[in-house]
């Protein structure tokens, strides 16, 4: 009789334990709110000057750049066993972008945002390669699932199948990790491979084209990464000006000054006359943060109402969207002067390497914006 | 009748040697200043000599004849250490004199010692551009997709440097109808550069010294467009002239489009010529392709036991370089935590060069012997080389990080854009 109490109570523990991280889990309240940005006037005509900027349909666009508050509250979700690599050391060590720190070990991984000369949370995300941006958009498009592993159902497939990508880092890295901690991997046979010669250089994987259906969610992914086109559109375009473009993501085509605060037309950038946006000091330090916090200029967004987009950080995009080694970089940073925060200057990186000054806003479906989600004051825009 | 003689003869020798045209700035209110020779090789040329050329005081214009100047003063029992002489006729350089900075070459005179300077007439087809040869064709893209090239050619060993792009404009641009001189090139001292005197017409150039000469190093405020004329005029066998289709405006390069409507804004690069229609023959040099410029910066034949493979850097590394001038290996002109030329972490605006003489880090070349792929300035590339409003830049520069040095980072922009990091580098068939 003790015994089948026992086994009972057994049974019942399990089943508690097994409710933590059921799927159900799903209905608590989203972990990260993401501000979305609606982008209307669909079929647009691309910038003459540059041949960017056409996009057919509406889509919404992140109000900011996703921060590292939202990025370390996504680790502590999803990357207690980091299974590819979504935290890097640079992400602490970097100092003039720092960060998260990581604490426990594999398997019971804990991430904590920094103090860096004051609370870096509202700080955009750097260090961050495509992939890992890709990863992060996965787990926004399934719902930002709470606890459990990187899979296929958080962060290895939803807007992006990397499977391809896994296979081949699974490849490089030890096998140990495999099956260990209670996560299992997601492998697929790679399909492709390198003649590289460069055996300490990241491989290439070409990062895949966007899913025109998340497989988690039987309908089109919610969240990715914007293509060049929609970038390019939500900085630059103006729809009310008889549909030009801006040279700068600050509404102007006149060079941004640099000054933290509610001037108009200011930017986190580089200038020869007064030096780096946050210390307004042309003389550098590697122990200074030079991360402004997202919307720190506020009357300096785009047209649309985005914030950031020149300057700051560079940020990733999607290009046309099509399978490539390479995806694209644009915008400029705290690092560059002013000839590369134009909208005529456009950078291509390897999607598998990431940067100190680099990190990535996220675009969404329409439909987004019928929730609760999107910024309702910029919802309608009157010319 | 022979008073009449003696002035014939006397007209003679003043035409060959002394005439002085104008009084300028006399102060001394006499009359000759100079005593002035000419012989050698004709020429007709416009001097103007002062006893004190750093001011300058005491100045009057003189005409020569020849290129070879015996000159001397006619003020008795004074020498004049910073006496001076400016060539007011374009294309022509003196030597035996010290040249300063408002275009005057300083020299020595007195009554008795006579100095001389030799005029030498600008040759600008005689400069080197060394170029080296990119073997192993049919190699495979990098992982990138880039550097495939599939026949022989051959590529820049240096940047394009300030001194080559003075003689060009020296060549071209005495009225510079297309803007090849940029004004920046000389106020910019963080790259200057070129200095230009004389009105539109009759535009000289000259090399400035800025913390010391700046002739050998790169080039900057070149847009693709200008890049394009400079391969032009050396595809043209660097011809003198106005700048038209048979100088500057074809060659490699059909640029009337572009011409036509200097006030578009937006123009396109066209694709090179497969015929110079100068020469009727295929384009002696051009600015190279993305690939073409990819092989000579990272490619290197002998790696993976022969196979073939790319460095991540220009230097023959995939560790990001130093920053050191000098002869140490994997050494470039970049941002660390300082700067190349100052070794500090401060930048200084108004007065400070920070372009290197190209070649200057002499153990850093790539494998085929090119040198600054990486750092001191960003260099255009022709993409694929279709028709577009942008080209590529690839190579970093003097104040950006070790990330654009590297193989894994491209970029573009507008093709009339000119900036003081960026110029280019030239390459050609076999």
């Amino acid at each position: 009789m003790k015994i089948s109490i026992k086994k009972l109570s057994l049974t019942y523990l399990t089943f508690s334990f097994l409710m933590i991280t059921a799927p159900w889990a799903h209905a608590s309240p989203p972990v990260v709110t993401y501000p979305m940005i609606p982008v209307g006037t669909p079929e647009n005509s691309s910038d003459q000057s540059t041949g960017f900027g056409a996009v057919s349909e509406p889509y919404t666009i992140g109000e900011y750049d996703v921060t590292i508050g939202q990025y370390t509250a996504f680790l502590n979700e999803i990357a207690q066993t980091d299974t590819y690599g979504l935290y890097n050391s640079s992400m602490t060590n970097v100092l003039n972008t720092a960060g998260i720190t990581r604490s426990g070990s594999n398997g019971s991984y804990e991430y904590t945002v920094m103090n860096n000369s004051g609370d870096s949370s509202n700080r955009p995300i750097t260090n961050i390669s495509w992939f890992n941006a890709a990863r992060f958009a996965n787990w926004m498009a399934n719902g930002q699932p709470q606890g459990g592993c990187e899979t296929s159902a958080t962060t290895e497939n939803g807007a992006y199948d990397l499977s391809v990508a896994d296979g081949l880092y699974a490849q490089n890295k030890s096998t140990e990790l495999r099956g260990k901690y209670g996560c299992v991997e997601y492998v697929k046979s790679p399909t492709s491979s390198s003649s590289s010669s460069l055996k300490d250089m990241p491989q290439a994987v070409i990062a895949p084209a966007k899913n025109t259906e998340n497989p988690n969610t039987h309908s089109a992914p919610t969240y990715y990464i914007p293509t060049e086109n929609q970038w390019y559109k939500a900085a630059y375009y103006n729809q009310c000006a008889g549909g030009s473009y801006s040279l700068y993501a600050t509404h102007s085509n006149e060079t941004p000054g640099n000054s933290v605060g509610d001037e108009n037309n200011q930017a986190n950038y580089l200038s020869e006359s007064t030096g780096y946006s946050v210390t307004q000091s042309k003389n550098f330090s590697a122990s200074q943060n030079y991360l402004t916090d997202v919307g720190a200029f506020p009357n300096s967004s785009s047209f649309y109402g985005t914030f950031d987009q020149t300057g700051n950080i560079w940020e990733w995009n999607d290009l046309d969207g099509t399978a490539s080694a390479s995806k694209g970089l644009r915008g400029g940073a705290y690092t560059s002067t002013p000839p590369y925060l134009k909208s005529t200057y456009r950078m291509g990186y390897l999607a598998t390497r990431y940067n100190p000054n680099g990190g990535f806003r996220l675009a969404g479906a329409e439909g987004i914006c019928a929730g609760q989600l999107c910024s309702k004051s910029k919802l309608i825009l009157v010319c | 009748m022979r008073l009449k003689l003696l002035t014939i003869s006397q007209a003679i020798l003043l035409s060959l040697f002394i005439t002085p045209v104008v009084y300028a700035n006399n102060d001394l209110g006499i009359g000759s200043l100079f005593n002035v020779s000419s012989s050698g090789t004709p020429a007709n040329l416009n001097i103007t000599l002062c006893l004190n050329s750093s001011g300058p005081i005491s100045c009057q214009n003189y005409s020569v004849t020849g290129l070879t100047l015996s000159i001397s003063t006619n003020i008795p029992n004074h020498s004049y250490p910073n006496a001076g002489i400016k060539i007011n006729t374009a294309g022509y350089t003196p030597s035996g004199c010290s040249l300063i900075s408002n275009g005057y070459c300083v020299f020595s005179a007195s009554q008795n010692t006579p100095d001389s300077i030799a005029i030498a007439e600008n040759n600008p087809t005689s400069f080197s551009y060394p170029m080296v040869a990119i073997t192993a064709p049919g190699n495979s893209a990098d992982i990138t997709g880039f550097g495939a090239v599939n026949y022989q050619y051959e590529i820049g060993k240096y940047d394009v440097t300030t001194s080559q792009y003075t003689d060009f404009l020296n060549s071209v641009a005495q009225t510079d109808t297309y803007g090849l001189y940029n004004s920046n090139m000389g106020t910019d001292l963080n790259i200057a550069g070129i200095s230009r005197s004389g009105s539109s017409g009759s535009y000289s150039y000259t090399v400035m010294s800025n913390s010391g000469d700046s002739s050998n190093r790169p080039i900057t405020y070149v847009s693709w467009i200008n890049a394009a004329r400079f391969a032009n005029w050396m595809a043209n066998g660097r011809p003198t002239g106005a700048e038209d289709s048979t100088t500057s405006e074809n060659g490699a390069y059909d640029l009337s489009t572009i011409d036509e409507n200097l006030e578009n804004l937006n123009p396109e690069a066209p694709s090179k010529n497969n015929v110079n229609p100068n020469t009727n023959n295929a384009p002696t040099y051009y600015i190279p392709t993305e690939n073409q410029w990819y092989k000579a910066a990272y490619y290197d034949p002998e790696l993976d036991s022969d196979m073939g493979g790319y460095y991540l850097y220009p230097t023959q590394s995939n560790t990001a370089p130093g920053n050191s001038i000098g002869s140490s290996a994997n050494q470039s002109n970049y941002f660390t935590t300082v700067f190349s030329l100052t070794q500090e972490s401060i930048y200084i605006s108004m007065e400070q060069n920070y372009l290197t003489d190209v070649g200057a880090f002499s153990n850093s070349a790539s494998y085929y012997g090119t040198f600054d792929q990486g750092g001191l300035v960003w260099q255009w590339n022709d993409l694929d080389g279709t028709e577009l409003p942008y080209r590529g830049l690839r190579g970093g520069y003097w104040w950006s990080g070790s990330i654009p040095l590297q193989s894994v980072l491209y970029s573009t922009d507008s093709i009339t854009r000119a900036s003081n990091d960026i110029g280019f580098r030239l390459a050609g068939p076999v």
